[in-house]
């Protein structure tokens, strides 16, 4: 079948290319652009896990034409992460081990990312609505949801307003060593996690 | 080491290396893997869950756009040696592909390569396989009736393994508990199912005789089973062990899918690559884990210790076409818990 020139705008730039228009999103993005960070599930559009963002919505790519997508913003999880730095969800996701055999993760970060982009404070009942078209089989669902709670406290304090007092109260007591505030991966404090882990238990 | 010295590992948060790629989007499992020139195969399943293969008419799906071979289980099995057997059963043979008969429904009978995976699959629809059903049952004990049809004929009846396992004096602490509780456990065929199905691609270069495999696999001795399968020395099969695995819980074996991509890549010179998809993982990939049915009598003190434990077990492996282990897991885990057990396992 010939192909057709497709202009695609991935990940914030506009690429120009040609592929068979029976093509999926999902083909085209990997075997095209070489974005293999979407993954093929069932091709069946049931487990989420070739998820990607249109326009700011999750969307399945192994079920859309991106003949059908000229003109749309497509996300995929290689446009999370700028230049090294992870998104927020991401390293809330490496920081609180929700990703096992990593293969479902890209789907539900990006399924996470549009929540988190339209309700910056979900409910733990949103947060699981939101990714419960994303299947993971390690059965991680529980570690999943709390980054995602995580990442969503963690973008709250980074883009809430700066409070000249509460920088004050922030500051740690006089005697006492100073522990960088900047979280460093791999070592959320314990007291965070149990606290996460609280509603649950 | 004093005791007050404090431990590096024990109750801290420790990461595995592989998050920071993974949450990336940047982990690199078998599907992601670029290999110039890949080759993509499609197979043709049984719709009989027992029939004889009369003939195989490829023709039609060789004439297909892109299509470049269409490989019989026949063929395959003069290239190759059968699939490793770990029981003492001979006439027990396994070949990647059906090789004259069908031994469950959806084994694979025929494997379609050609350029892209869609022609793989539209090729393979073209294949035409005439079949003439045989008889078959489908429950375990049933099959053990000596009048039932035996799944390999050659072997002369459907028991692969008849053993017994004895874990210290039986008898005599039955006969000193004074309470008993017979029962039968039965469990149900059962499978884990990664996202991820079994992929494999392979690329032969045929001046150095040199094997290279990315596969999504977990398998203990899964080069030996290859280089065997193939006739050629180990040293000439190179797995390459920086593949991520998309979920396997086990399941993910490999053995037949690697051996068909193998003989297709050594004689197309062209990388090939099989992936799974869901049917083909479902029906006939490795993943299922046989029917058990456990008949035991356990006995045990007034105060409710159990002291020992008789039991027969029957696993079922349906057509046993694609297991190379019987595991004998019950008697194994129950060794560790009780004084003493008898199992005959089956």
């Amino acid at each position: 079948m010939p192909k057709t020139l497709l202009r695609l705008s991935v990940n914030g730039e506009d690429h120009d290319l040609a592929a068979a228009p029976h093509k999926t999103l999902l083909e085209v993005l990997r075997e095209e652009m070489g974005l293999t960070g979407t993954k093929h599930g069932c091709e069946l559009g049931e487990c989420g896990t070739c998820t990607v963002l249109v326009d700011g919505r999750p969307v399945l790519s192994c079920l859309a034409l991106p003949i059908e997508l000229e003109g749309r913003a497509i996300t995929t999880v290689e446009g999370l992460a700028g230049a090294g730095r992870l998104h927020p969800l991401q390293q809330a996701f490496a920081e609180l081990g929700a990703a096992q055999c990593g293969y479902c993760t890209p789907g539900m970060l990006m399924a996470a990312k549009a929540l988190l982009d339209r309700n910056p404070t979900p409910t733990r009942a949103e947060v699981v609505e939101a990714i419960s078209g994303n299947i993971c089989r390690c059965t991680g669902y529980g570690q999943i949801v709390e980054a995602v709670e995580f990442a969503a406290d963690r973008l709250r304090k980074t883009n809430a307003p700066r409070d000249p007092q509460a920088a004050v109260a922030d500051e740690p007591p006089v005697g006492r060593p100073a522990k960088s505030k900047a979280p460093q991966e791999g070592i959320l404090e314990a007291a965070q996690i149990d606290a996460l882990r609280g509603g649950r238990s | 080491m004093t005791p007050t010295m404090p431990l590096k590992f024990v109750s801290s948060n420790r990461r595995v290396r592989e998050d920071r790629r993974f949450v990336a989007g940047q982990g690199r499992y078998v599907a992601d893997i670029p290999l110039e020139g890949l080759l993509h195969v499609a197979l043709v399943p049984s719709q009989h869950p027992a029939a004889r293969i009369v003939s195989i008419n490829v023709i039609e799906a060789m004439k297909m756009p892109g299509v470049h071979y269409a490989l019989t289980g026949e063929e395959l099995a003069k290239a190759t040696e059968p699939l490793m057997n770990g029981l003492d059963t001979p006439n027990v043979r396994r070949f990647p592909l059906a090789v004259g008969q069908v031994r469950y429904a959806g084994e694979w009978v025929v494997a379609v390569v050609a350029e892209t995976r869609a022609q793989a699959e539209d090729a393979a629809e073209k294949v035409r396989i005439e079949y003439e059903p045989l008889p078959y049952v489908i429950d375990a004990e049933e099959a053990l009736d000596p009048a039932s049809p035996p799944v390999h004929p050659p072997h002369g009846s459907n028991l692969l393994l008849d053993k017994t396992f004895i874990w210290g004096e039986v008898e005599k602490h039955f006969a000193e508990s004074p309470r008993r509780l017979a029962f039968r456990v039965v469990w149900g065929r059962s499978s884990t199912v990664p996202i991820e199905t079994f992929g494999v691609a392979v690329k032969w270069d045929p001046w150095r005789e040199m094997l290279d495999v990315w596969a999504s696999i977990q398998m203990p001795k899964y080069s030996d089973q290859i280089a065997r399968s193939l006739r050629i020395p180990l040293n000439n099969v190179r797995v390459h062990q920086d593949v991520d695995v998309g979920g396997s819980y086990g399941v993910k074996r490999g053995i037949k899918q690697t051996v068909i991509v193998s003989h297709l890549a050594r004689i197309l010179g062209r990388p090939v690559r099989l992936i799974e998809d869901r049917l083909d993982n479902m029906r006939a990939g490795d993943a299922h884990g046989p029917d058990r049915i456990f008949d035991v009598e356990v006995a045990f003190n007034d105060d409710g210790n159990p002291q020992a434990c008789m039991g027969a077990d029957i696993e079922d492996y349906d057509n046993d076409a694609n297991l190379d282990i019987i595991v004998t897991n019950f008697a194994t885990t129950l060794s560790t818990m009780l004084p003493s057990i008898f199992i005959r396992d089956g």
